[in-house]
């Protein structure tokens, strides 16, 4: 019967662990995938909006040489709010699966002006075919700033998708995990009513070993992704999305480390107390041997 | 001194036990989810910078078999035509950064020494192609690669539209190099037509 409670304990600290990851996946999911908050503060804080700017500028100025247009006609065609609203709608589409709408038009009104000022300011005058040249560079501009903000408009449809997915895996999980770390908890110490030091031992090994599942899974990908020389599209999505696993992943190490310190100290409490416990026993037991002896003449 | 050793062996017991749950636990992740961890796997290697990639290998040339192609982006060569005081770096591929930093090496195309079609595009800038127009017939190309020399003799020029695809032919029978830039040299906006130049292999 002790040994089947053993064994039935020994398996309640194992899914206690696998509770507490759930927990933690979960959380991590909720907190900070799902929540369109935390993403465009994460934006702020890698500069994803000044990148952006930096990529769109460059890509201009790969046509700027080629165009025989004067140097600084393709600067100041649009602006840092410009690319935070169209930032923002593409946020939109991924969580709130809204339609993409960016501020093209506003650009192909600059470059309007600016060609237009500059061929009046010579006093060009073009023909059909020219004027039609013009026209297509206008496109391929107006064309490079849509196609480097909005990088794939399927991709973010789909990505609204798994958006969704996650969001009604994640409500269907709910209190779950805590349901399970709860009952199980309670199995544990109620299979050892009779001694909970050894249900305190379990439940700090199951802590323990949720320490070190963290600490070890960080270690194994710091060390098999080499995260400062991942490339996803544009160099602005790249350190955007290297920011927030980084942080995850120190946050993950915190969270290991802390676990299995508390779950060494409960091992090592609870030992101590056993150690206290049963030095009191037998102190009780040299006290009251030699009545006994008494008694059984 | 007892009950320390007491205290350390139930420590390094509950250690054991934990790390057997972590390996049990990583044990039921790589069986239940090899294809998806092998899909990752593959993914991450797409998207990451390998280093070692970069070109450091010669391409070789033996009985007109280039083998160690340039990858996407090397210098592999520089271009000199010395009648319009050309000398630029030949890219391998083609695409807004390489045309902007010297002559960019079409993919479709064969490469010098194969016995085929070579087609070299650039900007007409100034600092680029803008004199290729100046060439006359009977003029050196020279392509000096990091796998040998090529020179060339222009044999002939045009004036085509930029969908004109025919015109630059991609074909395996006979060496044949042929430069083009955007025309007219000085436009505004987009060109739609191209300037070609065609040479025919010296030596």
């Amino acid at each position: 019967m002790n040994f089947l409670k053993r064994v039935v304990s020994l398996i309640s600290s194992f899914i206690l662990v696998l509770s507490l990851g759930i927990m933690l996946a979960n959380n991590l999911v909720k907190t900070k995938l799902l929540d369109k908050d935390y993403i465009e503060e994460k934006m702020k804080e890698s500069e994803f909006h000044e990148q952006i700017s930096r990529e769109i500028q460059s890509s201009f100025d790969e046509y700027s040489l080629q165009s025989g247009l004067p140097e600084g006609t393709l600067d100041d065609l649009f602006t840092d709010s410009m690319i935070e609203r169209d930032v923002s709608s593409i946020l939109n589409c991924v969580y709130d699966g809204t339609q993409i709408s960016l501020s093209d038009k506003a650009v192909r009104e600059k470059l309007d002006e600016k060609i237009n000022n500059y061929i009046e300011s010579q006093n060009m005058l073009l023909t059909a075919e020219g004027k039609a040249n013009i026209e297509t560079f206008k496109e391929i501009i107006v064309e490079e700033y849509k196609n480097n903000i909005n990088i794939s408009s399927k991709g973010y449809v789909k990505l609204h998708e798994i958006v969704m997915k996650f969001k009604s895996v994640s409500d269907e999980i709910g209190l779950l995990p805590w349901m399970l770390v709860f009952v199980f908890g309670a199995l544990i110490i109620w299979l050892n009513s009779n001694n909970l030091l050894r249900a305190m031992k379990h439940i700090s090994t199951s802590i323990l070993s949720f320490g070190m599942l963290l600490k070890i899974s960080v270690m194994i990908i710091i060390k098999t992704v080499d995260l400062d020389n991942l490339i996803l599209m544009t160099m602005s999505i790249t350190n955007f999305v290297i920011n927030i696993v980084k942080e995850v992943l120190l946050e993950f190490s915190d969270i290991g480390m802390f676990c299995m310190f508390c779950g060494l100290v409960g091992v090592i409490a609870a030992e101590t107390l056993k150690g206290n416990l049963e030095e009191q026993v037998e102190k009780k037991e040299k006290e009251v041997k030699p009545y006994r002896r008494k008694l059984k003449r | 001194m007892t009950k320390i050793m007491k205290i350390i062996k139930a420590a390094i017991k509950s250690i054991i036990v934990a790390f057997l749950f972590v390996v049990a636990i990583c044990a039921c992740v790589i069986f239940i989810g090899k294809e998806e961890i092998a899909m990752v796997s593959y993914v991450l290697q797409l998207i990451t910078v390998q280093e070692d990639n970069v070109q450091k290998i010669i391409p070789t040339l033996e009985d007109g078999v280039l083998t160690n192609y340039p990858t996407f982006g090397t210098k592999y060569a520089t271009l000199k035509i010395p009648t319009i005081g050309l000398e630029q770096p030949v890219y391998y591929g083609a695409n807004n950064t390489i045309l902007n930093s010297g002559i960019a090496h079409d993919e479709k195309s064969y490469f010098p020494g194969e016995g085929g079609s070579i087609i070299y595009a650039g900007h007409n800038f100034s600092t680029i192609l803008a004199n290729l127009p100046k060439m006359n017939e009977g003029d050196a190309i020279i392509v000096e690669s990091n796998y040998g020399t090529f020179e060339y003799v222009m044999v002939g020029s045009k004036i085509i539209k930029e969908t004109d695809v025919e015109q630059v032919p991609i074909q395996k029978e006979k060496e044949m190099l042929m430069i083009y830039t955007c025309w007219p040299i000085n436009n505004i906006s987009h060109a739609t037509e191209r300037f070609v130049v065609y040479a025919n292999l010296v030596k």
